[in-house]
């Protein structure tokens, strides 16, 4: 006897792979929304989590790695919260002529000294250690980087003054220079504690607190407090690091990672928005197939079970696909970002897996598609088995009502008439278009915000400044063209201060006014911010005032007013400028020809630098010594080159984000109207094949199918433009408006791209099909019924 | 106990004057073994009759038993597991799912009933067949006469009651047509399975136990063979 | 895994399944939450130590900060054990409180137990009334009641099992139709042979009469004995067709099946009829490949292709062509009688194969049995009989029969 063999086929759902075999080319167009979906949401989460790890690194590398300070333990009672199971480290620091006028100075330059135990460098502030090592005498001293300008090098003795007396010190090391140092242009020496007991007359321990990771931070300064009898506030918090660590109430951490949500969401609409079209015209075309299954005795559960099987297949195959792309794409704007703008994106990480954004974006793909797939999951259980039997999947499909006049262009009639018989369809690829033209409007308000804000790529931005020490008018004229004279600068331009002066107003009310001057450059920059009045260089005893809703006046274009005895006018009405605020004081800006003539001055406070590319470090000691000469060294100098660049690299990196997310809306646009239109073709084949042989030429086909697309764009248009324009000026109105006063304006520009990038998508798509249509015979479409 | 009764069947499609009535008031009864054959011209309405009978379709008024079971008072989940149970369908145009092979096919509505198939009754079938050196074909490599076998095979596997043939020679030549009768006649013989055949080509009634004849709507039963 | 998915079809299974499932679910929380307490317990006593230790090192004099590095200390020493070792406390101790844990677990893992076997208990207890239930079921269907019927929607092995006990159900009813539809066959089979064999007789007694009348008439007497003598050969082919017919029905012929080549078949079965069908005039034709063999007893596989082509030549005209072909197919070998005449007209065609029937129009001297003993021969023999025609355009009789095994080697079975 033969011996029994189990066939191959196991379950019957085992037919959902075969047939995906077999029809691969029609699943690749699904397959790749669900790729897209996928991406863009592990894109947008990894994106977010780096930037939050960058956070994280740049507030250690800047603030310290610690979460709670306090001044009110002892070293011993350090020692006690160190042994806690919830701290990871302490660290003792202490610090001297922070604010580099207590008398400790190394070569006659006023230094910081500090002095600290070996778990500050290791856990709280790891510090690099460029050349030599940490101190571990009391003579020992490692200096900044900064004091390199002394002369000193490893293994040199120097001696430090401070109101202890003198000391002698060995150079065991040097370190990097922090930020607030080479701000003002200072030098550091580092100490061990016992070694600053010597040197300092003034002891204040620091205890730098870091808790465990996963510990109830809150809960632990609670308990440190009441442990210790420590007073209310003695336990200062690292803002940041607290937030970054999820243990403040901050709005910033929820404000990051609620637009990822809000992002989240919007792409999982679109998502679904997208794959449901697809799944819906692939369900349609196979009703043949699904009713050949109830026929063969599939219950209508069985066939939805079959559609979902089908689509989680789908999501197996595509969703991997998708978190890969998605990877490698954040993968490569990380990289992007750090080479735009090194400074601000110093400490993102290279090639680093996100665990949040796999997990995203694998519940998008999966969720997505699961949502995706239940109503034509739900439309395939419901095929009469009698499509089968019959033949003719379905013949000629119902109406609900016919065309109303058949005129001369009845091939338009048509396909509008057929654009607007699907309802389902209508509604998922204008909702698509609606969807896509919302998020881009949406968009183009935060764009906008984006530009009012972003000074560092204003035109006024300077690179270098020389400041006046006290605020007067005290830089020399002449000083501003011996600057311009030094080779690489391309502009100086000054500012005269005079502040906190008495005025009143035309109806009698009393202000404090802050009055500046501004030349003809920045005269000319501020045209570009004008809301009412006119600005004129030439004009004396006209003032320019800034638009500030919370001001103590509201001063409008034509008022007068008194100062120091003269009558000034307003010329003008700025939405913003690049001085700062000060509260309760209005900014009053004039010529410099009125400013000498109310006071007398004609030296100036501020002198701004800007230079070529090719400005040499020589080309800045010559900047530097001019200035030092003109006010003998009475002068504050700041070097704002590299948070210039790195600004302009910032913006730049942010605006390719912002225009990469609007292209990534627009591909999704194109792909849902071709998509749709190349299904809706297909399934009403056999009506164009008895279309042509009665008698309709090719042209005219191709006339509906243009009919056709044309109508879901000008839907999804206008559905778009009118939820859309509403959202952009409330949007416009809530964010801008307040702050710099600009009227909201129809955003013609980016109506005129979504609309032009639709009317193409729909053009492009209509000629998708010409193709399949020319080639139609008309024997074998009628004969496949 | 015939295992098929059909009493006072009729359809109706539309309504007033568009009213089409495919069937009135047909009633018969099938007994086991039976092999019937239903001859008419087209249109007459023999597809609705089987459709009805197989519970593809409502009838508007009538009743149809199948082994005793009322086959609509059943609702449609149990209506079709019924049917993929105790009735099998042979169809003109075959039917099969074109990416399954030929054992594939066989063995599909016994999957989806989540049986497990008997490798040895499977071999049998294919031999009784005549496909057993083409099992891992699939359909687009058969001609019209192998694949209506295969459709034949699908509808025994499941070993039912009653076999329902939708005009299972309409699209086969003379030889092929007359091997799918006998195949038929062997399922009723051998295994005594009630067969209920749709034919509008009188000629292949002959080998039918009984004739049933369906005219605008109308049964008349032209008698057995033992008669 | 396949077991497991095919138990789950079963309702009953799968309430067991389930039950099961929870039972799992609430012994792993239960676990858990002893758990949980040993955990607490033993925090506790850690706590308990520690605070003994603290209190006991500041008592030394040790600062708070000594102190807190003093207890957080986890790693042994061996300076540390000796001292242990020197207290007696070298060796792990059993708690106090072990006894009332073990107490209280065995405690905890009665409920758990109990709910199982009560569980186990009431489905058992409902299995034994579904049981119950079916074999009435079985038994009422054995007693012949035609209102039971075994149900069909029953899923998992048991279905299989109801469709099994189905089939055998159907089986057994088969057999007994069977029996009684022979009965039934050998009624009609006697009633007909006295009914056909009346008119003969009848003739034969006319005949005898005659003859014993006036047996001077050598004429006569050479006419009528013809007669008889016809009528006697016409009443033995009928009882013997006839009985033939009934032990074929009864299934009591024992077929000697052998590979037999077609064309040796056709040719033997044509040979007795070419003469008379050079003498009426008709063309008799014999074509097909030569190695197609099929498995079948000869003499009767003979006689019923005899038959075919009697009948055909039966309904021919003079000139006209009987054409036997064979060949082999899917389902075996195949032989078909084809001929030319008349044809069978649309409204007898579905009644040849009843015994009797000689159609409308009946022609030449047979007695209707030809064609139903043919296809009773061919299908007791796992083969098949089809006719096809058309009035006026001819007909066609297709014989199927199994093919010979290759080889030519007789199969056993």
């Amino acid at each position: 006897m033969k011996t029994a063999k189990t066939p191959a086929l196991r379950s019957w759902l085992a037919l959902v792979p075969l047939s995906a075999r077999a029809h691969r080319r029609q699943n690749r167009m699904t397959l790749f929304c669900i790729v897209l979906a996928v991406s863009l949401v592990a894109t947008i989460f990894a994106m977010a989590d780096m930037e939050l790890r960058t956070q994280r690194r740049t507030a250690i590398r800047t603030d310290g790695n610690w979460h709670v300070a306090t001044t009110d333990l002892t070293a011993d009672q350090a020692a006690v919260v160190a042994a806690r199971p919830d701290v990871a480290a302490v660290g003792l620091y202490d610090v001297a002529n922070y604010h580099l006028d207590g008398g400790y100075t190394l070569a006659g330059q006023e230094v910081a000294v500090c002095g600290s135990d070996t778990a500050f460098y290791t856990e709280i502030f790891p510090l690099a250690i460029l050349e030599g090592r940490a101190p571990a005498a009391p003579d020992e001293a490692v200096l900044t980087e900064s004091a390199r300008r002394q002369g000193l090098g490893l293994g040199d003795s120097f001696v430090l003054q401070s109101p202890t007396g003198a000391h002698t010190l060995t150079v065991v090391g040097f370190i990097e220079t922090t930020t607030m140092l080479s701000r003002n242009d200072a030098a550091g020496v580092v100490l061990t504690l016992d070694g600053f007991g010597a040197v300092s007359d003034r002891h204040e321990l620091n205890v730098y607190i870091r808790f465990t990771p996963l510990s109830d931070k809150q809960r632990a300064i609670r308990d440190i407090q009441a442990a210790f009898a420590l007073p209310d506030g003695a336990l200062k918090e690292n803002a940041r690091l607290m937030t970054l660590d999820l243990s403040t109430s901050n709005r910033w951490l929820a404000s990051l990672y609620g637009t990822a949500l809000v992002l989240f969401v919007l792409v999982l609409a679109a998502g679904v928005l997208m794959i449901a079209g697809t799944l819906n015209s692939s369900v349609a075309a196979r009703t043949a197939f699904f009713g050949l299954l109830r026929c063969l005795g599939a219950t209508p559960r069985q066939v939805r079970r079959y559609v979902r099987r089908e689509s989680l297949q789908w999501c197996a195959a595509a969703v991997p696909a998708g978190l890969a792309v998605g990877t490698l794409v954040s993968w490569g704007l990380c990289a992007l970002l750090r080479a735009l703008a090194p400074g601000y994106f110093y400490d993102m990480p290279m090639f680093a897996l996100s665990p949040i954004a796999l997990v995203f974006g694998a519940l998008v793909g999966v969720v997505t598609v699961l949502l995706a797939a239940r109503t034509p999951a739900r439309r395939a259980g419901a095929v009469s088995p009698l499509t089968a039997v019959r033949g003719n999947a379905g013949g000629t499909p119902p109406v609900r009502r016919g065309l109303r006049r058949t005129g001369r262009r009845l091939a338009w009639q048509l396909g509008v008439h057929h654009a607007l018989a699907g309802r389902r369809n209508l509604v998922l690829v204008a909702g698509s278009f609606a969807l896509s033209i919302v998020l881009f409007l949406a968009f183009d308000t935060a764009l906008d915000f984006f530009h009012h804000g972003w000074k560092p790529v204003q035109p006024y931005a300077p690179d270098l400044s020389v400041v006046s020490a006290d605020n007067t008018c005290s830089l020399d004229p002449a000083l501003q063209q011996e600057l311009a004279g030094v080779e690489g600068v391309r502009r100086v331009f000054g500012r005269q201060f005079a502040y906190s002066l008495p005025a009143r107003t035309a109806d009698g009310q009393d202000l404090t006014v802050n009055l500046v001057t501004y030349e003809e450059n920045q005269f000319r920059w501020a045209g570009r911010e004008l809301l009412e009045g006119a600005v004129d260089p030439a004009a004396d005893f006209t003032v320019l005032t800034v638009y500030d809703p919370a001001g103590p006046a509201a001063l409008a274009v034509g008022d007068r007013l008194e100062l120091l005895g003269r009558s000034l006018t307003v010329g003008g009405l700025l939405s913003s400028s690049p001085l700062d605020r000060e509260e309760g004081v209005v900014l009053l800006i004039c010529n410099e020809a009125t400013f000498a003539a109310l006071t007398g001055e004609t030296g100036y406070t501020i002198l701004d630098i800007q230079v070529e590319g090719g400005f040499t470090d020589a080309a800045l000691e010559q900047v530097r010594t001019l200035a030092g000469q003109a006010t003998g060294g009475d002068y504050v100098f700041s070097d704002r080159r590299a948070s210039n660049l790195e600004g302009r690299g910032a913006y730049l990196a942010i605006g390719v984000f912002f225009y990469g997310f609007e292209v990534v809306i627009a591909l999704i646009t194109v792909l849902s109207i071709l998509n749709c239109i190349q299904m809706s073709v297909s399934a009403r084949l056999p009506q164009y094949g008895a279309m042509r042989a009665v008698g309709l030429t090719v042209r005219q086909l191709l006339q509906m199918v243009l009919a056709e697309s044309a109508c879901y764009a000008a839907v999804g248009c206008a559905a778009g433009l009118a939820l859309g324009l509403p959202l952009h000026r409330a949007l416009y109105l809530s964010m801008i408006t307040p702050r710099w006063g600009t009227d909201w304006t129809v955003p013609w520009g980016a109506i005129g791209v979504i609309v032009a990038l639709v009317a193409g998508s729909a053009l492009l798509a209509a000629r998708a099909p010409a193709r399949r249509l020319r080639g139609l015979s008309v024997t074998a479409t009628i004969a496949s019924e | 106990m015939p295992i098929l009764q059909v009493t006072d069947l009729s359809k109706t499609y539309g309504t007033g004057d568009a009213a089409v009535h495919a069937l009135r008031g047909a009633s018969f009864s099938l007994e086991k073994g039976e092999f019937a054959a239903v001859v008419g011209e087209s249109g007459s309405g023999k597809s609705t009759l089987l459709n009805c009978i197989g519970g593809l379709e409502t009838p508007t008024a009538g009743q149809v038993i199948i082994d005793g079971q009322p086959l609509f008072e059943l609702d449609e989940e149990r209506r079709t597991l019924f049917r993929r149970r105790r009735i099998g369908f042979v169809f003109q145009s075959f039917h099969l799912i074109a990416e399954l092979n030929v054992e594939q096919n066989i063995l599909f509505p016994l999957l989806l009933d989540g049986r497990r198939p008997d490798g040895d009754e499977l071999e049998e079938l294919l031999a009784t067949l005549g496909l057993a050196e083409r099992r891992h074909h699939l359909p687009g490599q058969l001609s019209g006469g192998q694949q209506q076998r295969v459709a034949i095979g699908r509808a025994l596997m499941t070993r039912p009651a009653l076999i329902l043939a939708d005009e299972p020679t309409g699209n086969l030549d003379r030889r092929n047509s007359r091997e799918v009768m006998e195949l038929l006649t062997r399922a009723s013989r051998l295994y005594g399975q009630t067969v209920l055949m749709i034919t509008h080509n009188s000629e292949l009634a002959a080998g039918a136990d009984r004739v049933l004849r369906v005219s605008d709507g109308v049964l008349t039963d032209l008698g057995g063979a033992e008669g | 895994m396949r077991a497991l998915s095919s138990v789950w079809q079963d309702r009953g299974a799968r309430r067991l399944l389930t039950g099961a499932l929870w039972l799992a679910a609430g012994l792993c929380l239960w676990g858990m939450a002893g758990g949980w307490l040993a955990a607490l317990g033993a925090g506790a006593a850690r706590r308990e130590l520690l605070e003994g230790l603290a209190a006991g090192l500041l008592e030394q004099g040790l600062t708070p900060g000594q102190a807190a590095a003093a207890l957080t200390r986890t790693a042994p020493s061996e300076a540390g054990r000796q001292l242990l070792a020197q207290m007696g406390l070298a060796r792990p101790r059993w708690p106090a409180w072990g006894w009332a844990a073990l107490g209280a677990g065995l405690a905890a893992g009665l409920v758990p137990a109990a709910v199982m076997l009560a569980g186990c208990a009431r489905w058992l207890c409902r299995r034994e009334g579904v049981c119950r239930a079916r074999l009435q079921l079985v038994r009422r269907c054995a007693a012949g009641d035609p209102a039971a019927r075994l149900p069909w929607d029953e899923g998992g092995t048991p279905g299989l099992l109801w469709q099994a006990v189905d089939e055998l159900a159907a089986a057994l009813r088969a057999g007994q139709a069977r029996e009684h539809r022979g009965r039934e066959f050998l009624k009609t089979t006697m009633e007909d042979i006295s009914h056909q064999l009346k008119t003969p007789l009848a003739a034969l007694a006319l005949y005898d009469q005659i003859l014993l009348d006036d047996p001077a008439d050598a004429g006569a007497v050479a006419r009528f004995a013809a007669k008889s003598a016809a009528a006697v050969d016409r009443m033995t082919r009928l009882v013997q067709t006839l009985l033939r017919l009934a032990s074929l029905d009864a299934g009591g012929i024992a077929f000697a099946p052998a590979p037999c080549p077609l064309d040796r078949l056709a040719a033997d079965a044509a040979e007795p009829l070419t003469a008379r069908a050079a003498a009426e005039g008709k063309a008799l034709t014999l074509a097909g490949p030569p190695g197609a063999a099929v498995l079948c007893d000869p003499a009767w596989t003979g006689e019923a292709v005899g038959n075919l082509i009697k009948n055909a030549l039966d309904h021919t005209n003079p000139g006209g062509h009987v054409a036997v072909r064979w060949g082999t197919g899917p389902l075996g070998g195949w032989l078909t009688v084809t001929d030319d005449g008349p044809g069978i007209p649309a409204r007898d065609i579905h009644h040849i194969f009843k015994r009797f029937y000689r159609g409308s129009a009946p022609r030449g001297e047979g007695l209707g049995l030809g064609l139903p003993f043919a296809r009773t021969v061919l299908e007791a023999q796992g083969g098949g009989l089809q006719a096809e025609s058309e009035e006026g355009r001819g007909a066609v009789f297709t014989a199927f029969l199994p093919a010979a095994p290759p080889g030519g080697q007789l199969s056993t079975s």
